[in-house]
């Protein structure tokens, strides 16, 4: 192949690749309802990053139920990482299992993680009713399924759970609820199709591309 | 032979360290919580454990706690999908029985590298 073919298909390439990340922003910009993110074990950047797509410049407060970051740790980040346009209050379910106990501030409380989806729903239900956020994101359901081999009666519960909580607490449309679901326990071979508003999928590319040199 | 026991709530992880292990020559022996771990230590007296962090019933927190009520000094490397802070990483590697800390997902030759060298420590 001729070096100039080689370079019209890396333009090619390219421009389709932005068109597919405007496509994706817009609907990220956009997002509502119960949405389903997968992805391949995110780190705590990538989710701010996400987060600051959503809905941009919008004032928009945001419960971060969180069994994979401690709220010292999203501390840390934020700092370097800010989360824009946006109020965070964080319910550490990691920090109470190992180190020392620690007092609720303002914007973080802690809380035992919940065994099963309906202490989940209980926990997540009294905090909508007390700050009515406009997004809650749970970090992640991958605690309490796995999508790769789910029972029959794993997928009821999740279902149950995704249900009373669209019916007894959420009511606007522009509300969000982000389920971040880490497929590392392998491919999902049941996706769950009822109740979920949007499936998405965040591949996290750590090496650069080759075109970017 | 050197003994370890696999604490985990997940079984294929559990089992999957289990036959690792033992093709290094470790005598193993499993518990899925805290509760069965703590009922098979005294019998079954491992040099090195490893432990999940998040596991229903008993948490970490309350598993130390026990081993010290028991004066265990079994060393433990905790394994974990939590993301601590630096100064909470300190604070865990300073806790008792606690002799590492690996972050799922991990690779499992690193497992088998980083117990070798806490057994050697």
């Amino acid at each position: 192949m001729t070096e100039q073919k080689l370079t019209e298909r890396k333009v090619v390439q390219i421009n389709y690749w932005k068109r597919m990340l405007k496509e994706t922003n817009e609907v990220i910009g956009k997002l509502h309802g119960i949405v389903l993110l997968l992805h391949n074990s995110v780190e705590l950047p990538d989710i701010i990053n996400f987060l600051n797509k959503v809905r941009v410049n919008q004032q928009l407060r945001v419960i971060y139920i969180t069994f994979i970051n401690s709220y010292d740790r999203i501390q840390e980040t934020l700092k370097e990482h800010p989360l824009e346009s946006k109020k965070l209050y964080v319910i550490d379910c990691v920090t109470p299992l190992l180190v020392d106990f620690r007092k609720d501030t303002p914007n973080c409380e802690y809380k035992k993680p919940p065994s099963n989806l309906e202490q989940l729903k209980n926990i997540l239900m009294k905090k909508i009713g007390e700050k009515n956020p406009n997004i809650v994101c749970i970090d992640s359901m991958s605690q309490f399924i796995n999508f790769s081999t789910p029972t029959d009666e794993e997928l009821e519960d999740f279902y149950n759970f995704l249900n009373s909580i669209k019916q007894n607490v959420w009511g606007l449309s522009d509300d969000s609820i982000i389920l971040f679901y880490d497929d590392k326990l392998g491919p999902s071979q049941k996706l769950p199709t009822i109740s979920i508003d949007l499936v998405l999928k965040l591949e996290v590319v750590r090496d650069k591309p080759s075109w970017k040199g | 032979m050197t003994k370890i026991m696999i604490v985990d709530d997940e079984q294929d992880l559990r089992e999957m360290i289990d036959l690792m292990m033992k093709k290094e020559g470790f005598e193993t022996e499993m518990a899925q919580d805290g509760m069965e771990f703590l009922e098979k230590i005294d019998v079954f007296q491992p040099d090195i454990v490893t432990l999940d962090v998040m596991m229903p019933g008993l948490t970490t927190k309350e598993i130390l706690q026990q081993l010290r009520e028991k004066n265990n000094n079994t060393k433990i490397i905790l394994l974990t999908v939590v993301r601590y802070s630096e100064e909470e990483k300190a604070q865990i590697i300073k806790m008792g029985n606690i002799v590492d800390y690996i972050t799922k997902p991990f690779d499992f030759e690193e497992l088998i590298d980083r117990v070798k060298f806490s057994l050697s420590q």
